[in-house]
């Protein structure tokens, strides 16, 4: 099966630094996949350079059989790519169904968003039953759900989700994976980058561990979660022994300085 | 031995937030002791709490037998516990002679204008030289690229003598070849019988240069031991991958 979207040879970074180094991934469509890795990895970073807010340096992103290294993100958000960030997204101050009504604001078709936030409310029923109040008012994990619901107003070919658990109670937690779970049943192709490693990679089809911008294993979630290559690349490599001290000539100040 | 360093049951809240809850570590004199631990785990703060930039709501910080729970940052500077920060905090419109010189500190006639001692200003030239530094002695510190930043930072928190320097993050946003440097200066400055306690998240850096390290979770430790048991360790692989 081809894959929905691929990234090859990702460069990119912010300033004068590189945060990805070469990313090659690919996501099959479908499935969820679930990026994790160590803190300053890139994760992050790969996912706004498939949403396009940010460019690479070097490298390729295709979506659906088509080139889209180079497109706004406006134009990729037509082409079917959300991208939920880390924080949260809604708007406080206006109601659930206003805020579902502002995932369609980029779509002609009103007609359409009106039936698709009908198709999301009974894939997220705190769309129905909380409609009317102030997002603002709901818990951090339902906010969660109303922002993934609102992913679907835009009947998207690809949802990337931005640690959808982080600062959640379990309970919360395990309300999101399972929302993103019927996300995939529902046939929608996820990407999500993961700090809680262990409940994203029990969530997901695919896990993909990033380490220092580069990926550096890809499997199934379930073999990933067993396999003690991701320990050692979180927490880095065993046995490593001190270097010798080495003389003073090897120490610089300003050379190698980009 | 005591430690020169013991932290015993500190706390500290944000509002209804709990940033550390109850931590408690020490560090030997003379080691290099990491203290790693998930985000939020409360590595900033326990270094905030320790050097005097945060009042704890509760427990003991002691330093070389002495408390020194609450006593502010610029006073435990002068009694040999310094630290530097995520972000180099040097002066930008200052040279990186200027740097060094603001740091040293110790004189009081510093504070009437007069010019420093003899003994700082050696140590100035000294500590140009050991950086390599010399070079660049007359360049605003705004003109340094991040890492140097970073080098200068740490030469500045050497020109107050410390016997325990807290480092926060020493490699991060530093490439390759300035990581090495910086591991060279601390193992010089080890050797010549500094102790650190350090904050990183360069997990190879920290494996390789400190033991031991002590794990972090929720304002908590909950496992202090070697690099080796560290790696091995679930409590501390339950605290990275969740559970």
């Amino acid at each position: 099966m081809q894959p929905l979207l691929t990234l090859r040879e990702v460069v990119a970074g912010y300033g004068a630094g590189d945060i990805l180094k070469g990313v090659d991934l690919e996501v099959a469509p479908g499935t969820v996949t679930c990026l994790i890795g160590p803190n300053g990895a890139g994760k992050s970073t790969v996912l706004k350079c498939v949403s396009g807010l940010l460019r690479p340096r070097i490298g390729s992103v295709r979506f659906a059989g088509a080139e889209i290294t180079s497109l706004s993100p406006r134009a990729r958000l037509l082409k079917g790519i959300v991208h939920v960030p880390q924080d949260r997204s809604l708007f406080p101050a206006m109601t659930v169904a206003d805020n579902l009504l502002m995932g369609g604001y980029a779509v002609k078709d009103q007609k359409a968003v009106r039936r698709r936030i009908e198709e999301a409310s009974e894939v997220f029923p705190i769309c129905k039953t909380r409609a009317g109040e102030h997002a603002g008012s709901l818990s951090g994990g339902e906010q969660k759900q109303v922002e993934l619901a609102r992913t679907l107003v835009l009947d998207p070919g690809l949802i990337l989700l931005d640690e959808p658990s982080i600062g959640l109670d379990p309970k919360s937690r395990h309300q999101v994976f399972a929302s993103i779970r019927r996300l995939a049943e529902a046939g929608r192709t996820v990407l999500l980058v993961e700090q809680n490693a262990r409940s994203g990679l029990a969530a997901s089809d695919f896990g993909a561990v990033l380490e220092s911008g580069v990926v550096r294993l890809v499997d199934t979630g379930s073999n990933l979660l067993t396999d003690p290559e991701v320990a050692r690349l979180y927490l880095g490599a065993s046995g490593a022994s001190p270097t010798s001290h080495r003389p003073a000539a090897a120490m610089t100040f300003g050379e190698g300085e980009r | 031995m005591t430690a020169l360093l013991e932290v015993d049951g500190l706390a500290k809240n944000f509002g209804s937030v709990r940033a550390v809850d109850g931590a408690s570590l020490a560090v030997a004199r003379n080691s290099i002791t990491a203290l790693i631990g998930p985000n939020g785990s409360g590595k900033t703060t326990l270094f905030n709490l320790i050097t005097g930039y945060l009042q704890p709501d509760q427990g003991r910080v002691r330093f070389g037998g002495r408390d020194i729970t609450g006593v502010d940052a610029g006073r435990l500077y002068r009694r040999g516990l310094s630290r530097t920060f995520q972000q180099a905090r040097v002066f930008p419109q200052l040279t990186v002679q200027e740097n060094l010189t603001v740091a040293a500190g110790f004189s009081w006639r510093q504070l009437f204008g007069q010019r420093m001692s003899r003994a700082d200003r050696e140590r100035v030239g000294q500590l140009l030289d050991e950086f390599r530094m010399a070079p660049v002695a007359d360049l605003f510190a705004s003109e340094l690229s991040y890492g140097q930043r970073k080098l200068l930072e740490f030469a500045a928190v050497l020109m107050s003598e410390p016997t325990l320097i807290l480092l926060d993050e020493p490699t991060a946003g530093v490439n390759p070849v300035m990581i090495e440097t910086m591991e060279q200066h601390i193992r010089e400055r080890h050797a010549a019988g500094i102790t650190f306690l350090i904050v990183e998240h360069d997990m190879n850096f920290v494996m390789r240069l400190c033991n031991p390290v002590v794990v972090l979770d929720r304002g908590r430790e909950i496992f202090t031991g070697s690099p080796a048991d560290v790696q091995t360790n679930p409590l501390v692989l339950d605290a990275y991958l969740g559970s």
